[in-house]
């Protein structure tokens, strides 16, 4: 660990590297700043984030970008139908050593990096998606028996192709819930896409900079993780927080046969099946934290619960049939639960 | 991250904080005190002023009713108050909440308040602690709650203000009261013309009834009737008899009207309504509601007077103690009553005067024309007719019918001065002009 990081991190510490980070990104990127901002903030809140976006909108680009900016070991996976859950953890191969003896050898996987891309990690068959969820949730993978830890800092950014649904396998729920936030990439405006072209298609490409280098980056990412988990929560706010999440249940929601639904809004018992696990909640505090460091606060506020709570709560929502039917999004849902939940705080 | 080291100029900034937040706690706190009482005192006033005012102005019945929806509005208004009070008395925490809201501190302060009663610090405590006493004068008493007296001070002084814009109207309607003091004169009655009733025992209007004992035993008689009819009557009936005596009661004790005990003289003289000494016009020119010299004030129009349970020669005031009343039907002769007053009968039968639910006040003030037009003038235009001086205005007979033409002047003459002989400028031969003088002063 080098002399700097010695030194206690402070608020402005943090406000002034993400911010950096930020700028170098969008040297490369155009627009999405809130995506961005979703980016980085899933990355120092400790958690993984999925990318929503149609083709062309910049995920990879985004994503590599994130790679090079930090400084960190990065590798891709491009999600196919065929690709096995031993592509992506690694596998024991049978290695000739020094002294030609043949012996089983465990060859680490994709997975074994800071910074992982699952490009349309929908196109993957369920066994295959459910490799990622050790790796994800526990930092480790276990291959013949044997558990391999993995260095943090770890963050996986996966992507999700929304029009091409054709032999695609929907994530299921757990997974889903591991991905801290979920950021969409929408269709750049006219103005972005022009300054698309013109940055991508002339002789000379934006170059963009390491933020760290090598030998510090991980100490210092996960110092700013760290510095996040310090931020102060009022009790107040964690129970606006629960009450949030709790508001996205339906009234009709049953746990292990009991239930336990809250008496919610009359739209969210009509459109949702299932609401946010309690994993919605930490990311809500999470998120919240960032953004309080971001605003150079130490505290976090109930505005920034608010301000969280699309990317937060919107991918943990199961819609019904009705919904899907009637065209109810889970982001208006989570905007209507965050306005009801607001209106009883005063 | 290291822990925090201990401060000690960290502990002064954070007294410097709660002392600031304690006080503006005792602001707030103190507001919403004076807000439950003025709001309380508003409410009592108010709810005073309206059934005053009541009392003086309306009918037992409806004054009961208006009095109670009063109270019961003063009483929920309370209880609403108290409750407004409780939820409105601040702890630390809602007032940092306050302070954070009102100052767009983003919750700075409630965090802070929060973390220390934890106790357990992070990293960015001072950090927490530093950025707060910066924002201090942000969140002093004075820029987060102006006020000192809270606003609902206006309320009560509109409640003050209608109490006393109330005074005046209470006084004025204090006017037959007054006349009703005024002196009293013993009444002789027809026991055949009086409807006799059952009296509330809440009645405190009585009088002192007194006749021959074949009146007196006829009094009782009919006494033992009405009580037997009143055992007769239905429940609801019964239970509006109570609530009218309660009201009458209750006004008069609020408006302090209370009538003087009577003295009646009972005479029981054949036929209903013949009174050969009352002229007929008295009868006849009369309005309703002028027809009691001493005006009721008990409350109930059954309660006027109330009789012994059994007939004797002299019988004490009524009081109480009597469970019958009398009334007089409106066109009760007024056998002994002088016929330079008023209109001699003191009782009015409500119903013969369709107003049946009316008592206590309304009937003295209903039926008391010198409340009504002044009090009664004694000159001689009065002498003769007494339809004038209830009145007050020249009548269609009598002397005072002429009030509209100059009056003949008996002034003597001047020297200069020769009487005007109509009679005598005309060729009217001497044998008739007696007969034509006697026709022309007739």
């Amino acid at each position: 660990m080098s002399a700097a990081l010695a030194e206690p991190l402070t608020v402005a510490d943090f406000a002034r590297t993400f911010r950096r980070i930020q700028g170098e990104i969008h040297k490369l990127i155009i627009g999405h700043e809130q995506a961005v901002e979703g980016l980085l903030s899933a990355l120092f809140a400790g958690g993984h984030v999925l990318i929503e976006g149609v083709p062309g909108t910049g995920k990879t680009t985004l994503v590599k970008a994130l790679g090079t900016v930090l400084n960190l070991s990065f590798n891709r996976i491009q999600f196919t139908v065929d690709l096995m859950p031993a592509d992506i953890t690694g596998t024991r191969v049978i290695l000739t050593g020094d002294d030609n003896r043949r012996e089983f050898s465990f060859q680490p996987g994709p997975v074994f990096c800071h910074i992982l891309l699952g490009d349309e990690i929908n196109r993957a068959t369920p066994k295959t998606q459910s490799a990622l969820l050790e790796a994800m949730a526990e930092l480790q993978v276990t291959v013949a028996a044997k558990t391999y830890r993995l260095a943090p800092p770890y963050f996986v950014m996966a992507t999700l192709n929304p029009i091409e649904m054709e032999g695609t396998y929907a994530l299921p729920e757990a997974q889903l819930d591991r991905f801290i936030f979920k950021v969409s990439l929408g269709f750049p405006d006219e103005s972005e896409l022009v300054r698309i072209i013109s940055s991508t298609t002339g002789p000379d490409e934006a170059g963009i900079e390491p933020v760290f280098t090598h030998a510090e980056a991980a100490g210092r990412i996960e110092a700013l993780k760290h510095l996040v988990r310090e931020v102060m929560v009022a009790p107040a706010i964690e129970q606006y927080a629960a009450r949030m999440v709790r508001a996205t249940q339906p009234a009709s929601a049953s746990f292990m046969g009991e239930r336990r639904g809250a008496p919610g809004d009359e739209v969210v018992n009509r459109y949702v099946s299932f609401g946010s696990s309690p994993r919605g909640a930490q990311a809500l505090i999470l998120g919240a934290k960032v953004r309080a460091l971001l605003d150079g606060r130490a505290n976090v506020a109930f505005e920034d619960i608010d301000a969280i709570a699309p990317l937060a709560l919107q991918h943990r929502i199961m819609l019904n049939y009705a919904a899907h039917s009637d065209a109810v999004d889970a982001a208006q849902l989570v905007e209507r639960v965050v306005k009801a939940v607001r209106a009883t705080r005063s | 991250m290291p822990s925090v080291p201990y401060n000690p100029r960290g502990e002064e900034k954070l007294k410097l904080i709660l002392g600031q937040l304690s006080a503006l706690r005792a602001r707030l706190n103190g507001l919403a005190f004076q807000q439950a009482v003025f709001v309380g005192l508003a409410l009592v006033i108010a709810a005073a002023t309206i059934i005053v005012l009541a009392a003086f102005t309306l009918a037992p019945l409806a004054f009961l009713t208006i009095g109670a929806v009063a109270a019961l509005i003063c009483l929920g208004g309370l209880a609403l108050a108290g409750r407004h009070l409780w939820r409105m008395r601040r702890s630390a925490e809602a007032v940092a909440a306050l302070a954070d809201k009102r100052a767009d501190l983003k919750d700075r302060i409630l965090t802070l308040i929060a973390v220390q009663k934890q106790g357990a610090h992070s990293s960015l405590w001072p950090y927490l602690l530093e950025d707060a006493t910066l924002r201090r004068e942000d969140f002093a008493p004075a820029r987060i709650e102006r006020r000192r007296i809270s606003r609902t001070l206006y309320l009560l002084v509109a409640a003050l203000m209608l109490a006393a814009l109330a005074t005046p109207l209470t006084r004025h309607t204090r006017g037959p009261v007054a006349v009703a003091k005024r002196g009293q004169t013993p009444l002789t009655l027809n026991l055949r013309d009086l409807n006799i009733q059952p009296s509330d025992r809440g009645s405190e209007n009585g009088a002192r009834l007194s006749g021959d004992a074949k009146t007196m035993r006829k009094l009782a008689q009919m006494m033992a009737e009405a009580q037997r009819k009143e055992r007769n009557k239905d429940l609801l009936s019964k239970m509006k008899h109570s609530a009218q005596n309660l009201a009458g009661n209750l006004q008069n004790k609020i408006t302090g009207r209370q009538a003087p005990p009577l003295d009646i003289r009972l005479a029981d003289n054949g036929a209903p309504g013949s009174n050969p000494a009352t002229p007929p016009e008295s009868n006849l020119n009369s309005p309703p509601e002028s027809n009691a010299q001493q005006p009721s004030d008990s409350g109930s129009p059954q309660s006027s007077a109330q009789a012994p349970a059994h007939g004797s020669e002299e019988t004490q005031p009524g009081g109480n103690q009597s469970p019958l009343a009398m009334q007089a039907p409106p066109n009760t002769p007024d056998q002994g009553q002088p016929q330079g007053g008023a209109d001699s009968r003191p009782f009015a039968d409500p119903q013969r005067s369709g107003n049946d639910d009316t008592g206590g006040a309304s009937h003295g003030a209903g039926t008391d024309p010198q409340g009504l037009y002044g009090p009664p003038d004694n000159d001689n235009k009065s002498q003769g007719s007494f339809q004038i001086a209830i009145d007050a205005r020249p009548g269609a007979s009598g002397h005072a019918a002429n009030r509209a033409y100059p009056p003949k002047v008996n002034a003597p003459l001047n020297p200069e001065q020769h009487a005007d002989e109509p009679i005598g400028r005309t060729d009217v031969p001497a044998e008739d002009r007696s007969t034509i003088k006697r026709i022309f002063e007739r």
